[in-house]
């Protein structure tokens, strides 16, 4: 081992270099923060996901395979009867889950889910962007359908709870 | 070969040094996904052909309630559904997972009022005629579409007997999350499969026990021990067009 302070300092590069994607943390899009909310006159739109601390993936693995996930959960749940555990499960790739996670809403008087049609739908930030089409929203709900929490600043006053908000607890 | 094994110690020890402070790199974080995400939950299994999920309908019992219809209508946001164009669908063509069809004896006068829904045969003619596979039946029996692969070309809604299925004109929004569907595509009954797959009962038979006449029995034919198989065994029962050999899963007593 002649050579080994070299070895040792190579040794710890390498060690460094596997240990960085540890600081992204999952979930949250950095570039997100930098950006300008949409607004129009009533509604600011949270341009934040509002839901889940993480994603079933990390960031980087989501964005360049999420589309494999779904297909192959699509051909799994519709044709061979194949049913994870709802909101139980890291191999769950279900739209319904991404969509009820990643909700995006207006806030106002009413907090209100925005679709796809808005341009701050989760889906719309990158799939706009790099101009790909996506099908599934002729067919799919594009917002979410569970309860919807806002967290820490986000939240709204207590006495604004509307009926929109229950309307889409209710679904 | 001296040279070679000399180079090829040196080489190893270089790697051993490099993978051990990787590891010691690695190892507080934890941050590999496949340790973080280790999950240990079984995997779900796929449906097999040991259940033959049917229904029986007792049209004696069926009398004038509607409450299967309303239920499915309700289920899968069919009515009062929003669209863009005010959920307008030809009649012909008209959603309707499940509809009454009225039965008169000319003769006698006798009347009878069915439901009439997707017959879920074990060999359906919607699945023999579709050009995509997007007409398909599950290994459990159920009879549906796959939305995904539907072009819309109609040729099931010819093939169908029953005139089970439907085909969406419009534009929808809102649809329930665990039943899409959409504009361009056939659709039809599907034996309320997530429900089922839920081991809940499909909700036009939920409605029929609850708020209806209790004159539908749902269950697995091939279990002899189900209310569906008991009831089958103990009285007659017919099949729609018994004549085409379908094996219909939908069973109908006093027709």
């Amino acid at each position: 081992m002649k050579n080994s302070p070299v070895l040792l300092v190579t040794a710890a590069l390498l060690a460094l270099s596997l240990n960085l994607p540890a600081n992204d943390k999952p979930g949250r899009h950095t570039r997100d923060t930098h950006r300008q909310s949409g607004t129009d006159s009533e509604h600011k739109v949270i341009d934040k996901d509002v839901q889940g601390k993480s994603c079933v993936r990390d960031t980087k693995d989501m964005r360049r395979n999420h589309m494999k996930y779904l297909l192959h959960q699509r051909k799994e749940t519709t044709r061979l009867g194949k049913r994870w555990p709802k909101n139980a499960h890291k191999n769950n790739f279900s739209l319904e889950r991404c969509i009820n996670c990643h909700a995006r809403v207006k806030k106002g008087n009413a907090i209100v889910p925005v679709s796809i049609k808005d341009k701050n739908h989760f889906c719309n930030h990158c799939h706009r962007k790099v101009a790909v089409k996506i099908d599934c929203f002729q067919c799919h709900n594009s917002k979410p359908t569970g309860k919807i929490k806002l967290s820490g600043s986000q939240a709204p006053a207590k006495n604004l709870k509307s009926s929109a908000l229950s309307d889409a607890r209710e679904k | 070969m001296t040279e070679t094994s000399k180079t090829d110690n040196s080489r190893r020890k270089f790697i051993t040094a490099g993978a051990a402070f990787a590891g010691l790199g690695l190892a507080p974080g934890v941050h590999l996904i496949q340790t973080a995400q280790a999950d240990t939950s079984p995997s779900p299994k796929a449906v097999t052909s040991d259940k033959r999920w049917g229904m029986l309908i007792d049209a004696n019992k069926c009398g004038d309630c509607t409450a299967c219809i309303t239920a499915c209508n309700k289920e899968f946001g069919l009515e009062g559904g929003q669209s863009s164009e005010g959920n307008k669908a030809r009649d012909t063509q008209k959603t309707q997972y499940i509809r009454k069809v009225e039965l008169l004896n000319k003769q006698t006068g006798h009347k009878l009022s069915l439901p009439i829904l997707c017959q879920h045969c074990e060999s359906p003619p919607c699945v023999d005629v579709c050009p995509t596979g997007a007409s398909m039946k599950r290994a459990d029996g159920i009879a549906k579409v796959d939305m995904h692969l539907c072009i819309g070309c109609r040729y099931c809604m010819m093939a169908c007997p029953y005139k089970a299925r439907s085909f969406v004109h419009e534009k929808i929004v809102d649809q329930k999350p665990y039943a899409p569907r959409g504009m361009g595509t056939v659709e039809s009954c599907n034996l309320c499969v997530h429900r089922v797959d839920e081991g809940r009962q499909p909700a036009c038979v939920e409605a029929c026990n609850k708020e209806g006449n209790k004159a539908m029995v749902f269950g697995d034919l091939k279990d002899e021990n189900s209310a569906v198989s008991k009831q089958l065994k103990k009285h007659s029962s017919a099949q729609l067009r018994a004549d085409l050999g379908l094996n219909t899963g939908i069973r109908y007593r006093g027709i």
